[in-house]
């Protein structure tokens, strides 16, 4: 297709191209008809000129032969008055045309219009002397006359002195006609002729002008003509540009619209709008009445900040996009039957500027849902055969011997939480017996879990914790709550049932191997040296909290097999509160003078009596009564006054209590406050004493006393 | 992995039967696994079966009390065995109606398929899949929302 102009498809100038042709069309009307009824008019008066010219041309003739006709009657004594009159009226007509040509009358106002062309003033000069000479000798006969003649018997007529004065005056009248008359007869003509050319002219240029106008009213018919061509030509590219933007918009998959200043969506949008916002209202509707149905209020109020954000035009495009609240956001709509259907949609903003100024949002939309759905699924594949190769990694490392003991010890925490969890319960007091129990459960299997540098088990366990902890917060609790704990308690299994998995595959022999070099199998619940345990636990805490630590154990081989859980149990939680509140950041120790590395001691004994101790020592910076006073305050464990009154056993007795941490935020090494009632739970069952020491900036010691006779009672409680 | 809201959508289509039409709110137990064998079952159990994008079964179960309480408390004199049977079949529907609203086209939920058992005996669950346990708690009696998918 030939493009319009651009001075037609232009906007602005297509808009003007209308009053453009008005305006050349009346120009036109002005530019030809004025001049041309003008030159008419003027035409018309050289006509009426050039007329009376051609009726005075013979005036001086008619004045001559009258004068000398009046002589002759006057010498026949004849009546005169005839010819008399005829002189007054030439000479009246002559004065006319004279006084006219000097006061710019109907004949010299025709030639005035036409100054370069006018008679020559001094002829028109030499013209009035000699008529005005002329006319001196016709003044006595301009007056009126007594009769000329006397009658008498004797001499019969006869002229009398006026006859006689007439007759003189006649004489000298012709006289001067015969000589002025050629001059004045010369002088009109010349005027008459001069009218004539001038007359000639006006036709002339009225001739040029009508050629003109033909001329103009050719090329203005076909400037309209290639106005409208051009017109039409663009209206046929508008329409089929219409069309094409009616199909793009019928079949882009992506919603598209756009955003006024006013925040309304324009009127026009791709139709997969209606199928991805479920409404057919669109156009026109405030960008915010479109979001508010199907996103958060709080998605909602930032993506109107948003917006706000991108009408300034100072902001960078870029910036922009990078904080746009609305890319994969979840929606939710209206299934039909009563429910929400959760989709992924991706809004993306682009400024359209008119000049500098922004003047509107072009914004698209696209259906993502099945893109994030992948990708989730792609990050859980991630995770999970991360996980996978971590505990596989673990569990090469690990000794099988330990590996078997965790999951069996493990498989026996989930029974005890599945079945605190099934004791039938109806109130809130004894849902929250149980929440307390599992608590302790799921704390100690994280301990043993982080101890073996089980990452993929602790963090699931940390997680199980922090949901029971927000149950726990509450001040009912109900049947409900406890449906996130079932969903955790649920994963928890799985994996712990996958990693038994992996262990067993590790432990399997390979097809084909010979006999001989298959791998031993694992001795069932073969229970782990509490030295290595204790070093790995306290191994990670340290790198987690980034502290120097050293770990000595003295006498922990000798711990009886039915002590070991609890002693594992009670060391794991004593060690890993020593790391994370006892010993100091290296930086810190140093600046108080003690060497970079804690240090932390584990000690068992037995005496002959059978009577077991456990001392779990650090050289850290002692526990501050004023800060344990303040957090079990501040966690509502006792009132100001009761803390005040308490002497310093009791405020470490504070430390026993459930709930109770001077860490500010739970983290998986502690915060939560369940370890150190799990120490006092296992010494309650054991019916044992627990003893602190504390010197502020030197050391804390817990001493645990076991009496003889215990291991029976641990073995039975297991 | 079952999540929380699937439970959810599932005790809340019970919960909601007993509210509507007993005029009488039913409260949620202390829910767990079962984690080997399958679960046990009251003596009436209306079965959903489950496809789609998760495999598996739901089953509401009750004892006849507690059913002829409910038939009772609904001003139904008519405790027959058909009654009872029809009754078990409206909860399950109740909660598969719901299951309906809230995960679309995702599940698709069969018609409710209703068991009556004794003592002892089990419902056709699938047996590699643990089973969540939600009791209903409804006046003094309690009843068993059994949520097994993988």
């Amino acid at each position: 297709m030939k493009p319009v102009p651009r001075w037609l498809s232009l906007p602005g100038r297509g808009r003007a191209a209308p009053w453009l042709a008005g305006g050349l069309l009346a120009a036109f009307a002005l530019g030809v008809l004025a001049p041309g009824l003008r030159l008419a008019d003027a035409l018309d008066d050289a006509n009426a000129a050039e007329r009376a010219l051609a009726d005075r041309a013979r005036e001086p003739a008619a004045l001559q032969a009258s004068l000398v006709l009046a002589r002759d009657r006057l010498d026949t004594f004849a009546y005169v008055d005839g010819p008399l009159g005829d002189v007054r009226r030439s000479v009246a007509s002559l004065d006319a045309l004279l006084g006219q040509l000097k006061d710019d009358g109907a004949v010299s106002g025709v030639l005035a219009s036409h100054p370069a062309r006018a008679i020559d003033p001094p002829a028109l000069a030499e013209l009035g002397a000699a008529w005005q000479r002329y006319r001196k000798t016709l003044a006595p006969l301009l007056a009126a006359h007594p009769l000329p003649y006397t009658e008498s018997e004797t001499r019969g007529s006869e002229l009398n002195d006026a006859g006689r004065a007439l007759h003189e005056a006649l004489s000298v009248a012709a006289g001067a006609g015969r000589s002025q008359n050629e001059a004045l007869g010369r002088a009109i003509t010349h005027l008459a002729a001069d009218v004539d050319r001038h007359s000639a002219r006006l036709s002339r240029t009225l001739r040029y002008l009508m050629l003109g106008a033909l001329a103009g009213a050719i090329l203005l018919a076909a400037g309209l003509g290639l106005l409208i061509a051009a017109r039409l030509r663009q209206a046929r590219r508008l329409a089929d540009v219409e069309r094409q933007t009616a199909a793009i918009l019928r079949t882009v998959r992506e919603g598209l619209f756009l955003v006024e200043p006013s925040g309304r969506i324009g009127a026009v949008h791709s139709e997969s709008m209606t199928k991805l916002f479920q409404r057919g209202d669109i156009a026109g509707l405030m960008l915010t009445d479109l979001l508010r149905p199907i996103v958060s209020a709080d998605t909602l109020g930032t993506a109107e900040k948003f917006v706000e954000v991108l009408w300034t035009e100072r902001t960078r495009e870029n910036l922009v996009r990078s904080i746009n609240p609305l890319q994969e956001v979840e929606v939710s709509f209206d299934n039909g039957t009563g429910g929400r259907e959760t989709r992924h949609l991706d809004f993306d903003f682009h400024r359209v500027r008119d000049g500098e100024q922004v003047a509107a949002l072009l914004v698209s939309v696209t259906d993502v849902s099945q893109r994030v759905a992948l990708a989730r699924e792609i990050a859980t594949l991630r995770e999970q055969s991360q996980a996978q190769a971590e505990t596989l990694f673990g569990v090469v490392h690990l000794d099988p011997a330990q590996m078997r003991s965790f999951l069996g010890e493990s498989a026996v925490t989930l029974k005890m939480i599945n079945a605190i969890l099934r004791e039938p319960a109806r109130d809130s007091a004894a849902f929250r017996r149980k929440v307390e129990n599992i608590l302790r459960q799921v704390h100690t299997l994280k301990g043993e879990a982080a101890a073996l540098g089980l990452g993929t088990v602790e963090s699931r366990a940390h997680a199980f914790e922090a949901e029971l902890k927000d149950v726990e917060s509450r001040r009912e609790i109900g049947g409900s709550d406890f449906l996130p704990l079932v969903v955790r308690l649920d994963e928890l299994l799985g994996h712990l049932n996958s990693l038994d998995g992996l262990v067993g595959r590790v432990a399997e022999p390979a097809h084909g191997d010979a006999p001989g070099e298959t791998i031993p199998s694992v001795e069932p619940a073969s229970l782990p040296p509490l030295p290595l345990l204790l070093g790995n636990l306290s191994d990670t805490v340290a790198r987690r909290q980034h502290k120097d630590v050293h770990l000595a154990t003295t006498g922990l081989e000798t711990v009886p097999p039915e002590l070991i859980q609890p002693v594992k149990n009670i060391s794991v939680q004593l060690v890993r509160n020593a790391i994370v509140h006892g010993i100091e950041a290296p930086e810190a120790r140093l600046a108080c003078g003690k060497a970079a590395t804690g240090q932390v001691h584990v000690e068992f004994q037995r005496d002959a009596g059978g009577n077991c101790r456990l001392q779990i020592t650090d050289d850290g910076a002692g526990l501050s009564v004023v800060a344990i006073r303040a957090a079990a305050v501040s966690r509502g464990l006792v009132s100001e006054d009761e803390a005040a009154a308490l002497e310093p056993r009791g405020i470490y007795g504070l430390l026993f209590r459930p709930g109770f941490s001077t860490l500010a935020e739970a983290d998986e090494d502690g915060g939560r406050g369940v370890g150190m009632s799990v120490v006092a739970e296992q010494v309650r069952t054991l019916r044992g004493r627990v003893a602190v020491a504390s010197s502020d900036g030197q050391y804390t010691r817990f001493t645990i006393t076991l009496p003889a006779g215990q291991s029976g009672r641990q073995a039975n409680a297991a | 992995m079952v999540t929380e809201a699937e439970i959810r959508t599932f005790v809340d289509g019970a919960t909601h039967y007993f509210a509507i039409a007993a005029n009488q709110p039913a409260a949620i137990g202390s829910p767990y696994l079962v984690t080997e064998g399958l679960p046990a079952v009251h003596e009436y159990s209306g079965l959903i079966g489950i496809s789609g994008r998760r495999q598996g079964a739901v089953c509401f179960t009750a004892p006849r009390a507690m059913l002829m309480v409910l038939l009772m408390r609904m001003n139904e004199t008519d405790t027959s065995e058909a009654n009872m049977r029809d009754l078990i079949g409206e909860v399950a529907n109740t909660i598969s109606g719901n299951a309906r609203r809230d995960f679309g086209a995702d599940f698709v939920i069969s018609v409710p398929d209703v068991h009556t058992t004794r003592k002892g005996e089990t419902l056709p669950l699938p047996v590699n899949i643990r089973s969540f346990v939600i009791p209903i708690n409804w006046r003094s009696h309690s009843a068993k929302l059994i949520v097994c998918l993988d």
